[in-house]
């Protein structure tokens, strides 16, 4: 996914070699290093080693159970996250006054980073699956929410006085400008969270887990299994990655009217 | 916000400005103005002082059970303690160290290597797909890849911090490189400009709201590091810290920390934000990549 990207670009060789050179410099080095031992082969094993043991575990079926654990603590903090953060975003815009009320909060716990209220929920919740499910849905509940509070607030006030000056009912002014106003922005508060719950899962299973994509990281490094270390990282990256494109793709899509009235 | 707030003071100063004509002389408009203040104030704080006698209420009647939330004065005892000891300046002045030398080292790096990228296009757009995957993949899954190469000590804590510093600002300072007004540079070009000075006079300047973003980012990235790097194999540092009081059922003061860490990461973001406007003042259009 190329933000930077403004030419318009044509799918070709040239543009599959632009896009694809640099990273395959990058994994021959990974190859070549290690074999000749330029870097130790015991904290880098050569790339064919490690993509041999990433098939070894995803076809024994290991790697799918520590997947399937990871994808459903990500999925279920993530969804209750997307529906109570984007509703009580609406509501804590629904006038200045509310909105000036809950702005400090809001500021005050979108920067507090999820990992420094971790010993508190572990605390009040043991280590259980409830702690880290609350871990992402914290991560992922604050860009939702603060994207929705920033989506309203730009919502022209022109389309706004204009539909009141057809005395339009509370109910459709919000159903009928200022939410499809706001999707974009909700769009982009959905792949914001998204990475960052990816990002959370990953800190919620380093501590006190026994299974888990994040687990499986830290206990291969701690067992010395480097090469099963690097598959799993392999996997993490690129299911993050996966989820971030699928969400970019879709939010391209969704805002294309948002953009062209831009230029 | 920051835009709303101009606002919002634009209009307050037009209505004394307009009050101050018709009832000259008189203390009235004064006395409105302050009290539009102090209610502006309190409306402001009002969700932090319900929540803070909530938090001292709720313990001391024994309706949350005081050992998992103590009351926020204990809270606040437990900090002075700390401060007292001295043992919150000891964590504080390494983390603070860790922070700095990864968060400056990346920019040291970023910022020169972004305005290159940005500069030689083509060199950019064949690096762009490999930045783009070193961005997206979480630092904290690259950690123990980190522990490996550095060991446990503090070069590893620090490489840390300067990974996940680098790649936002990196791409915030190509896209601030890259996207300047066309016509900025034509007018330039046209008066027969250098490069070295349009790169300086004109480029440089038009790209520096958007390398503040990148920095604000930075910044916010680099304190989750932080707490994740002291969080694993390490005895000092705030991380360390509050995870330390968690697992020697020093409650207070853990809160303490947590608190802290909070109102740091809120105080640098302000800062950066205040400077952010400041410097987009005369820009409106700013480019935001980051998560």
């Amino acid at each position: 996914m190329s933000l930077t990207g403004t030419r318009k670009t044509k799918f070709g060789p040239r543009f599959i070699f632009r896009k694809t050179l640099a990273i395959g410099v990058f994994l021959l080095i990974w190859q070549i290093f290690p074999t000749l031992e330029i870097i130790s082969p015991r904290t880098l094993p050569p790339l064919s080693e490690v993509l041999t043991r990433l098939w070894e575990i995803s076809t024994n079926g290991e790697l799918k159970v520590h997947i399937a654990i990871s994808l459903k603590r990500a999925l279920i903090g993530y969804f209750a996250a997307v529906f109570t953060a984007i509703p009580l975003g609406f509501l804590m815009v629904w006038s200045r006054k509310v909105n000036q009320f809950f702005n400090p909060i809001v500021q005050l716990f979108r920067n507090t980073s999820s990992l420094a209220l971790y010993p508190v929920v572990l605390l009040l919740f043991g280590i259980g699956e409830t702690a880290k499910l609350i871990i992402i849905f914290w991560t992922a509940a604050w860009p939702l929410l603060i994207s929705v509070i920033d989506g309203v607030r730009a919502v022209d006030a022109i389309y706004v006085k204009a539909a009141k000056s057809m005395s339009i009912s509370t109910v459709s002014l919000f159903f009928r400008v200022i939410l499809p106003s706001t999707i974009p922005y909700i769009v982009t508060g959905l792949r914001i969270s998204a990475t960052r719950s990816m990002v959370a899962l990953v800190a919620a299973e380093m501590l006190g887990a026994s299974s888990g994509l994040g687990f499986l990281i830290f206990d291969t490094q701690h067992k010395d299994e480097i090469d099963k270390m690097y598959a799993a990282i392999i996997t993490l990256i690129s299911l993050g990655m996966l989820v971030n494109f699928g969400l970019a793709s879709l939010e391209k899509k969704l805002t294309v009217w948002k953009r062209s009235a831009q230029i | 916000m920051g835009v709303e707030r101009a606002v919002t003071r634009a209009s307050l100063m037009s209505q004394s400005l307009t009050e101050a004509k018709t009832v000259r002389g008189s203390l009235r408009p004064i006395v409105k103005k302050v009290l539009r203040v102090l209610g502006d104030f309190l409306r402001s704080f009002a969700i932090i002082f319900i929540i803070i006698i909530l938090w001292e209420i709720f313990p001391k009647f024994g309706w949350i059970d005081p050992f998992l939330l103590p009351a926020f004065s204990d809270v606040v005892s437990g900090f002075y303690t700390l401060l007292k000891t001295g043992e919150f300046f000891k964590h504080f002045n390494v983390s603070i160290i860790r922070i700095s030398c990864g968060f400056f080292g990346g920019l040291a790096l970023a910022i020169p290597l972004g305005v290159f990228m940005g500069w030689f296009k083509t060199f950019e757009e064949y690096v762009n797909p490999l930045v783009e995957a070193c961005r997206n993949s979480s630092v904290l899954t690259l950690y123990p890849i980190f522990i490996l190469l550095f060991g446990i000590g503090e070069q590893a804590k620090i490489a840390i911090i300067m990974w996940g510093t680098t790649w936002v600002v990196l791409l915030n300072t190509i896209a601030g490189v890259k996207n300047v007004d066309p016509v900025l540079i034509k007018s330039a070009r046209s008066m027969g400009i250098r490069d070295l000075a349009l790169l300086r006079k004109v480029v440089l300047p038009a790209a520096i709201p958007s390398i503040i973003t990148g920095i604000r980012l930075g910044a916010a990235n680099s304190i989750l590091i932080l707490i994740a790097a002291e969080m694993i194999g390490s005895n000092s540092g705030l991380g360390f810290m509050i995870f330390y009081f968690e697992a020697r059922y020093a409650i207070p003061e853990m809160y303490a920390g947590v608190i802290f860490l909070a109102l740091m990461g809120l105080t640098v973001h302000e800062i950066l934000c205040r400077v952010e406007n400041r410097l987009t003042a005369w820009h409106e259009k700013s480019i935001y990549f980051g998560t």
